[in-house]
C-alpha cells in the first residue's frame, strides 16, 4: 500500500483510510505530554491553528503553551538549525485550543480571541478554560506539529497584543487579500506572521478564516508571484551557480542556470524516509518563463517554500536565472515538520557562497558524486532541454 | 500617430506577438509599421512588417510605442471582427476608439523594450504550402510528443511528430505544394508547444513559406493585413540524442 500516493498525499488521506497510518506511526516519535489538569495558563507564542478536516466546518483556535517560559518559538525561522529533540519539544508542547467554527461565520469570543492572537507580534498571557482533552498529538505536512487538542470553554487574552500599526490599518482597508499580503511582506513582516493572519480570516474582503494548510502554500505563493514580476526584469546571472544545504535528512541541491527564469523542483524520497517507506520515489513539477496556473500536484506546499525562498535571493542580487531544486528525503526525516523545513533551508542555502562550473555537465557530475539517486538528471526537464533545445543565440554570428 | 485598422488584422497582429511576449515596441514611421520581438528563452523571434497599404488610414511620423499586448487583447474582446478601430496616440496614452466606445492605456517606456537582433541564416530548402495543411500537421502532433520534424526532399514535404506509442504524420508530395525548392533532403526538428501557439494565432493568410536546414532554425513566412504585411518568424531546433 505504501507507494508514489504516500509521497503525493503527504497525509490528505487519498487512501481513504480514516487516518493516515504513516503519521500515525510517526507520532510515537513525539513527545508525551503531561497535561496538568484543570484550566490553562499559559503564552501563545503567539500561534493559531485552523484544521481543514470537516471544512467549512473546521476546527479553529489559538495554541498555547501550558509553560510561561517565552522562549517557545513562534517564528519558524527560529526553529532552523536547531536538533530534531528541540524542534519537537517545543512545537508539541504547544496545546491546540479549538473549536468547531464555520469558516464563512468566524464570529464568537473564542475566534475573537484567535484573531487578537494572530496579529500579535509578541507572546501573550492566555487562559484556558478546559471542556474536553485529546491526548493525541497533531502532525500535518504543512505546519509544525502541535500538542494535543482542547475544546475550550473560553478562551481569555490576558495581555495587550501588539499589532504593527500597519496591520491595524490593512485589516481596516478592506483590500484584496493578495494585495495586503505583498503590502505587509514589502512591510518586513515574516512570512508566518502572514500566514497566521491570513488563516485568522482578518484579511480581504469576505474575512474568511483559511485552514493553516491553506494559508501557508498561498502567502508563499503570493509572494512568489510578486517577486517574480519583478525578476523577471533582471539580467541573468552568467554562470552556472551551485548551492547546497542539509537540515533533519533534507538535502538540497540548487543548480542555477544562466538564461531567463524557469523554475523546477524534483524531490527523491529515499527508502525508509517518512513517506516512502517501502522503495524510493522520485517527484517532479516545473514551470516555464510564464510562470504556473495549475498547483504543482507532485512536490505541493514545498515547491513554493522553496521557491519563494530562491526567489528572495535572485531578487537581493536583482538578477535571473533557470533554477532546479533537487531535495532528497533521507530516513533521518522521520516525521512530518512542516514546510518551514524547505524554506528555511534553501533559504540557508543561497546565504552560502556557490560552486561555480563552466559547463552543465561538469555541474551535474559534480552533484552526482553528492547524491543518492542519480536518477533525478533524467527527470530534469530543464537539464533536458538545455542539452537539447538551441537558441536563436547559437545561430547568431 | 493616428491609424485606422480592421478589428481582424489587430486582433491577429496581437495574437500572433502573444505568442511569444506580452509587451512589445511597435515602431512607427511614414511607410508603415514593423514589430520586432523575441520570447525570453530566445528559442523564437517574429518580426512583422506592415505597410501604410495594410492601414485604413495611416498618419504617422517615426514613432516608438511600447505596449501591453494583453490589455490590448481583451479590450478587443469586446470589439466584432467587422469593426474598425482607430488607434491613436497623445503623450503617454494610447487610445482606441471602436464605434462609440473609447478606451485609453498607459504606454509602456518603450526605452525599456529591447528590439531583438535579427539572425541572418540562410536555408538551402523551401516549401510553400497551404495554410490549413501547415496548421492540420501541427496540430496533429498533438499529446504525442513534445517535438515536431519538418523535413523537405526534392519531392515531398514531411511534418511529423513521434511519440512513445503514437505517430503523426502529414505528407504533402511535390503536387500538393504550392512551390518547393530543394537540392538535397534536409530535417530539423522543433519544440512543439512553439508551433502549436503559432498554428492558433496565424488566421488570415491563405499560403505559409517554410524554409529549412539540416539542424537549423526553420524561418516561417506568410501574409497578413490583406497581403500589405509580411510576418517573419524564426524558431530555433531541438537536437536530439542523448
Amino acid at each position: 500500500m505504501f507507494g508514489e500516493l504516500c509521497v503525493k498525499c503527504k497525509g490528505r488521506l487519498w487512501c481513504g483510510l480514516p487516518k493516515c497510518p504513516i503519521l500515525e506511526a510517526a507520532k510515537n516519535y513525539m513527545p508525551r505530554l503531561k497535561i496538568n489538569p484543570g484550566d490553562i495558563f499559559g503564552l501563545s507564542p503567539p500561534s493559531i491553528f485552523v484544521g481543514r478536516f470537516g471544512y467549512p466546518n473546521v476546527l479553529a483556535g489559538p495554541l498555547v503553551s501550558q509553560s510561561e517560559d517565552s522562549s517557545v518559538i513562534a517564528d519558524t525561522s527560529n526553529l532552523y538549525g536547531k536538533d530534531l529533540d528541540f524542534v519537537m519539544k517545543n512545537t508539541s508542547s504547544l496545546l491546540r485550543a479549538s473549536i468547531k467554527v464555520n469558516v464563512k461565520k468566524p464570529y464568537g469570543k473564542i475566534i475573537d480571541a484567535t484573531q487578537e492572537i494572530s496579529m500579535s507580534t509578541k507572546p501573550l498571557d492566555t487562559e484556558v478554560q478546559v471542556e474536553k482533552i485529546r491526548m493525541s498529538p497533531s502532525l500535518d505536512t504543512f505546519f509544525h506539529p502541535t500538542g494535543p487538542l482542547i475544546i475550550p470553554r473560553k478562551v481569555d487574552v490576558v495581555d495587550n497584543p501588539a499589532i504593527p500599526r500597519k496591520v491595524d490599518n490593512v485589516v481596516e482597508e478592506r483590500l484584496k487579500a493578495n494585495k495586503v499580503i505583498i503590502e505587509l511582506y514589502n512591510y518586513g513582516l515574516s512570512v508566518d506572521y502572514i500566514q497566521r493572519i491570513l488563516s485568522a480570516g482578518v484579511l480581504g474582503f469576505d474575512k474568511k478564516l483559511v485552514p493553516t494548510r491553506w494559508s501557508i502554500t498561498a502567502v508563499d505563493d503570493a509572494i512568489g508571484k510578486y517577486l517574480l514580476e519583478k525578476i523577471r526584469n533582471y539580467e541573468s546571472i552568467n554562470e552556472i551557480q551551485y548551492y547546497s544545504n542539509s537540515f533533519m535528512g533534507n538535502e538540497f541541491h540548487i543548480l542555477l542556470i544562466p538564461g531567463a527564469w524557469e523554475f523546477e523542483m524534483l524531490e527523491s524520497w529515499l527508502k525508509g524516509a517518512i513517506y516512502s517507506p517501502g522503495k524510493t520515489i522520485i517527484g517532479e513539477d516545473y514551470e516555464p518563463y510564464s510562470g504556473r496556473k495549475k498547483y504543482a500536484d507532485n512536490i505541493t506546499g514545498a515547491y513554493y517554500a522553496a521557491r519563494l525562498a530562491v526567489e528572495e535571493h535572485l531578487e537581493s542580487i536583482r538578477r535571473q536565472a533557470r533554477v532546479i531544486i533537487y531535495r532528497e528525503i533521507t530516513p533521518d526525516y522521520k516525521l512530518p515538520l512542516g514546510v518551514w523545513i524547505i524554506r528555511e533551508t534553501v533559504r540557508h542555502a543561497m546565504f552560502g557562497t556557490p560552486t561555480k562550473f563552466d559547463s552543465i555537465d561538469s555541474a551535474i557530475e559534480y552533484i552526482s558524486k553528492k547524491v543518492k539517486v542519480e536518477e533525478w538528471k533524467k527527470k530534469s526537464k530543464i537539464i533536458y532541454e538545455f542539452k537539447h533545445q538551441k537558441t536563436l543565440f547559437d545561430f547568431q554570428n | 500617430m493616428r491609424v485606422k485598422m480592421d478589428v481582424k488584422d489587430v486582433k491577429e497582429i496581437t495574437n500572433l506577438l502573444l505568442t511569444l511576449v506580452s509587451e512589445a515596441k511597435f515602431e512607427f514611421n511614414q511607410s508603415g509599421m514593423s514589430v520586432k520581438a523575441v520570447d525570453a528563452a530566445h528559442i523564437a523571434m517574429i518580426v512583422l512588417d506592415i505597410s501604410k497599404e495594410g492601414f485604413i488610414e495611416f498618419e504617422s511620423e517615426d514613432a516608438e510605442i511600447g505596449v501591453d499586448l494583453e490589455k490590448i487583447k481583451s479590450m478587443l474582446k469586446i470589439a466584432k471582427s467587422s469593426d474598425v478601430v482607430e488607434i491613436s496616440k497623445e503623450g503617454s496614452k494610447l487610445t482606441f476608439q471602436i464605434g462609440n466606445l473609447t478606451r485609453s492605456m498607459a504606454l509602456i517606456d518603450a526605452s525599456a523594450l529591447t528590439v531583438p537582433k535579427v539572425p541572418n541564416i540562410g536555408l538551402p530548402a523551401k516549401v510553400v504550402i497551404k495554410r490549413d495543411d501547415f496548421i492540420n500537421g501541427i496540430k496533429a502532433a498533438d499529446n504525442i510528443s513534445d517535438s515536431i520534424t519538418l523535413e523537405v526532399t526534392p519531392t515531398e514535404f514531411e511534418m511529423y511528430s513521434v511519440g512513445d506509442e503514437d505517430v503523426s504524420k502529414l505528407t504533402l508530395p511535390k503536387d500538393m505544394v504550392k512551390e518547393i525548392e530543394c537540392a538535397e533532403p534536409v530535417k530539423s526538428t522543433y519544440p512543439l508547444d512553439y508551433l502549436m501557439k503559432l498554428a492558433k494565432a496565424i488566421e488570415s493568410t491563405e499560403y505559409v513559406t517554410v524554409y529549412l536546414g539540416k539542424d537549423y532554425p526553420v524561418k516561417i513566412v506568410f501574409e497578413i493585413s490583406k497581403g500589405n504585411g509580411k510576418v517573419t518568424y524564426l524558431l530555433a531546433p531541438r537536437i536530439e540524442g542523448e
